[in-house]
C-alpha cells in the first residue's frame, strides 16, 4: 500500500513578514490602479510557485497550488455560469472566513472552464504531483439562493452542475491531475441529501478517466454516516479526523473498501500534534483500509492557518509517512519470517461497479 | 417587546430606533498614525488623541445624520476579537489568516488562563458618551465569538473556552454599566457557525448578561440562521442584531412561521455591496419586515460596521437609511 503525505486544498498566500506578503502587496497596487491585471497575474503566478515549493520542502509527496486565485470555495465556481450572479457575503460553515453568496437568476450555463488552467499552471512549475480540488454540486446547490431558471429546488440544481463539473472533472484528468478531490462541505449538515450527491457523483466519476477521485464531506464528524460514504461511487474518501474521535472509530469498527485520505493535523487550530501519536493513530486506521492508497492529509484546507503553522503541520504529516513507511518496513520483514505458518487472509474489498467500471481494474 | 426595559433605564427612544453596528472608517490620518504607532513612530498617547478627533468626528456625524442610538466608531481598535485578546491575559498574538478577499487578520492564540485585568473599552465609552446627549451602546465581543475566533492551545474544550471568557466578560459589561452605559451590545457573529453547540452560546451569555440592569443586544451577521431558528431566541438578550437585505428575505419566511419573540434591529442595507441603496429601496425592505413584525420591536441599522467603506460612503448610505426611517415613521 502506498501511504503519502500530502495536501488537498487551500495554503496561507502570506506569511507574517513583509518578504511574503508581495501577493498582499500586489493586490493592493492594483486595487489601487497602480498595476495592470497582467502584473497581478505575474504576482499570483509567483505565489503557486512559492506554495508549491513550500509544500515540496516541508516534505509533502503530493501538493495542491494553494487555491491562491480563489477569493472562495462557492463564487470561484458559480461565478463561472451564466444566469448566476453573485451577492454579499456569508460565513463559511464554521470559520472566521466567508464566501459570496450565488443567485441563480437564469438557466446556466458554463463561460469557461474552472480550475483546469490553475492545474496546467501548477503541474508546469511543481516538482511533486498536484492534486486538483473542486467543490463538489450538491455544497454549490446549497449555498446559491434560487431566483429563478428551470431549477424547481435546490436538488433539481445539484443534478443540473453535475455534468458541468463531470467535464471539469474529465478536464483535469486530462490536464494531468494526480488526484481529484471533491470537496462536498454541505453533506454532513444535511445527510439526507446523500441520495442527490450519489447520483451526481456518478456522473462525475463516469468521466474521470485513470484518476482517483476522492470525496471530501468536510467540516463536520462524518461518522454517522461513514458506512453510507463507503458505498459512494467514488475511489477515496478524506475524513477530518479533528471533530471527535468518532470518524477513526468508525474506520476501525467498519473498515474502508475506498482509499483513504486521513485529516491528521488540525488545520483549524495552532495546537501543534505529536507525530508519534499521530502515526500511532494511522496505524491503527490504515490496518483497516482495503483500498490501494492512504494520504495524510490536513484535515481541511490550510488557509485557515497562518503560514509558519500550516508549514509545521505539514512537516509533521511528512514525519508520520516516515514513521509509517518505517514501520511498514518493519512489518513486511515480520511477514517475511511467518510466512512458512499458515495466516490468516486478509479480507479483500467485493469490486464494485463505478461508472461502468470495475473499481479494482482502475489503476 | 423590550420598550418597558428601556423606559425603567430611562430611555426615551422613538419608534424604529436607528442606530448602527458598531465600527465606522477610519480616516487617513489615524491609519496612518496607527501604521506609525505600530513601528514605534509616535506614543501610544499621541495614537489615542488622533483616535479621539476620530471619535468626535463621527459622534457629530451620527447626530447629524438624526442617528438616535449612537456608537463611538471603534477608532482605537482594528479586529473585533483581537482588539479584546490584546487586553484579555491567556491571549498571545497570533499570524496573518485571511478572512476574505485580501483582508487579513492576525488570529489570537489562547495559551493560558484567561482573565480580565481591568477595564477595556470603559474609557472610550465615556468619552463617547460625554460628547453627546443621546445614548452610545458600550461595545463587546461575545464569549462564543471570541472563543470560535481565536485557536485554543489550553483549555480543553470549547465550552470550557467559551465559559472561561464569558466569566471573564462579564467584568467588562459589568464596568460599562458602573460607569453609566445602559445599552449594551455583545457581538456573536459566530452563533451559527456550529448549531449544535447553540446550548453553549446560550449559556455563554447568561453568564454575562445574567442579572445586570442594561438592554442588551448580540449582533450577529452573515450566519445560517434557518438551523437555528427559533431555539436562537433562547439567547438572553433583548435585542437580536441581524442582516436583511442580502439573504434577510428568507429570515422574513422563518419569522412568519415562527413570531420573532425578541426586539430585533434590522440590517437594511449590505455594507459591502459597491452601490448604495436608495431611500426607497430602504424603505421597502422594512415595510417588508413590518408585514410580519410589530413596529414597536423593531430598530433600524446597517448589516455590519461600516469599517470597510470610505467615510463619503458611510454618510451618504446612512443618509439613505435614515430619509427611509424617517418615512417609514410617517406611514406607522
Amino acid at each position: 500500500m502506498k501511504i503519502l503525505a500530502a495536501n488537498y486544498g487551500s495554503f496561507p498566500r502570506i506569511g507574517d513578514f513583509l518578504e511574503s506578503q508581495q501577493l498582499k502587496v500586489a493586490t493592493e497596487a492594483f486595487q489601487r490602479g497602480e498595476l495592470k491585471e497582467r502584473q497581478l497575474e505575474l504576482a499570483k503566478n509567483e505565489a503557486v510557485r512559492e506554495v508549491l515549493a513550500a509544500q515540496a520542502k516541508a516534505g509533502l509527496d503530493a501538493v495542491s497550488d494553494g487555491q491562491i486565485r480563489w477569493d472562495d470555495a462557492v463564487s470561484h465556481f458559480m461565478g463561472k455560469f451564466s444566469g448566476v450572479s453573485i451577492a454579499g457575503l456569508l460565513r463559511y460553515y464554521d470559520t472566521n472566513t466567508y464566501f459570496r453568496q450565488p443567485v441563480v437568476t437564469g438557466a446556466m450555463e458554463p463561460l469557461s472552464e474552472f480550475v483546469v488552467s490553475e492545474l496546467k499552471l501548477a503541474r508546469a512549475i511543481s516538482t511533486k504531483p498536484v492534486i486538483a480540488r473542486i467543490t463538489g454540486p450538491l455544497t454549490l446547490s446549497r449555498l446559491s439562493l434560487l431566483r429563478g431558471g428551470p431549477y424547481k429546488n435546490a436538488d433539481a440544481l445539484a443534478s443540473a452542475l453535475a455534468p458541468h463539473l463531470a467535464a471539469e472533472v474529465e478536464r483535469l484528468a486530462s490536464a494531468g491531475a494526480a488526484e481529484i478531490v471533491v470537496e462536498e462541505s454541505a453533506l454532513l449538515r444535511e445527510p439526507r441529501a446523500l441520495p442527490v450527491l450519489e447520483d451526481a457523483l456518478e456522473v462525475l466519476a463516469a468521466r474521470r478517466g485513470s484518476v482517483r477521485l476522492w470525496l471530501f464531506p468536510s467540516f463536520g464528524d462524518a461518522s454517522p454516516v461513514y458506512e453510507r460514504l463507503q458505498k459512494l461511487p467514488v475511489d477515496g474518501l478524506i475524513l477530518d479526523l479533528t471533530y471527535s474521535t468518532a470518524a477513526a472509530e468508525a474506520v476501525i469498527s467498519s473498515g474502508s473498501s475506498l482509499a483513504l485520505g486521513l485529516g491528521l493535523v488540525d488545520a483549524r487550530n495552532t495546537m501543534m500534534e505529536s507525530p508519534v501519536k499521530l502515526a500511532k493513530l494511522a496505524a491503527g486506521l490504515i490496518r483497516r483500509v482495503h483500498g490501494q492508497i492512504v494520504m495524510l492529509v490536513p484535515s481541511n484546507g490550510l488557509e485557515f492557518l497562518p503560514r509558519t503553522v500550516a508549514l509545521r503541520k505539514l512537516a509533521v504529516l511528512a514525519r508520520v509517512r516516515d514513521l509509517l513507511t518505517g514501520a511498514s518496513a518493519g512489518r513486511m520483514a515480520r511477514g517475511k519470517k511467518r510466512a512458512a505458518s499458515p495466516r490468516r487472509p486478509r479480507p479483500r474489498p467485493k469490486s464494485r461497479r463505478v461508472g461502468g467500471r470495475r473499481r479494482a481494474r482502475r489503476r | 417587546m423590550f420598550r418597558k426595559k428601556l423606559t425603567e433605564l430611562g430611555l426615551d427612544l422613538p419608534m424604529l430606533p436607528a442606530t448602527t453596528v458598531g465600527s465606522f472608517p477610519k480616516p487617513p490620518e489615524l491609519m496612518a498614525a496607527r501604521a506609525a504607532a505600530r513601528r514605534g513612530h509616535i506614543t501610544r498617547k499621541r495614537l489615542d488623541s488622533i483616535a479621539k478627533e476620530a471619535t468626535a468626528s463621527w459622534i457629530k456625524t451620527q447626530e447629524e445624520l438624526g442617528l438616535d442610538v449612537l456608537v463611538d466608531g471603534e477608532m482605537y481598535r482594528g479586529d473585533m476579537v483581537a482588539y479584546f485578546a490584546e487586553h484579555l491575559k491567556g491571549f498571545k498574538e497570533g499570524g496573518l489568516v485571511r478572512s476574505y478577499g485580501n483582508r487579513y487578520y492576525r488570529k489570537p492564540v489562547i495559551t493560558g488562563p484567561v482573565r480580565w485585568s481591568g477595564p477595556i473599552t470603559v474609557e472610550w465609552w465615556k468619552y463617547a458618551q460625554g460628547l453627546t446627549g443621546r445614548p452610545v451602546k458600550g461595545m463587546l465581543t461575545g464569549p462564543y465569538t471570541m472563543m470560535d475566533f481565536s485557536f485554543n492551545e489550553h483549555y480543553p474544550t470549547r465550552r470550557s473556552t467559551a465559559m472561561a471568557l464569558a466569566r471573564e466578560l462579564r467584568n467588562e459589561a459589568d464596568a460599562l454599566i458602573r460607569a453609566g452605559c445602559r445599552i449594551i451590545q455583545i457581538d456573536e457573529p459566530a452563533l451559527s457557525v456550529r448549531p449544535r453547540e447553540l446550548p453553549v452560546a446560550v449559556e455563554a451569555m447568561k453568564t454575562v448578561t445574567q442579572g445586570l440592569p442594561a438592554y442588551f443586544i448580540t449582533h450577529v451577521c452573515y450566519g445560517a440562521f434557518e438551523f437555528i431558528y427559533p431555539e436562537m431566541l433562547k439567547m438572553p438578550v433583548h435585542n437580536f442584531d441581524l442582516e436583511l437585505s442580502t439573504t434577510g428575505s428568507d429570515f422574513l419566511a422563518l419569522f412568519a412561521n415562527d413570531p420573532f419573540t425578541k426586539d430585533v434591529s434590522l440590517g437594511v442595507f449590505d455594507v459591502h455591496a459597491r452601490k448604495t441603496d436608495s431611500a426607497e429601496t430602504v424603505r421597502r425592505r422594512i415595510k417588508k419586515a413590518l408585514t410580519v413584525l410589530n413596529p414597536e420591536q423593531v430598530w433600524i441599522d446597517p448589516d455590519c460596521g461600516l469599517k470597510t467603506r470610505t467615510g463619503e460612503e458611510a454618510r451618504a448610505r446612512l443618509a439613505e437609511m435614515m430619509k427611509a426611517v424617517i418615512q417609514v415613521r410617517k406611514e406607522l
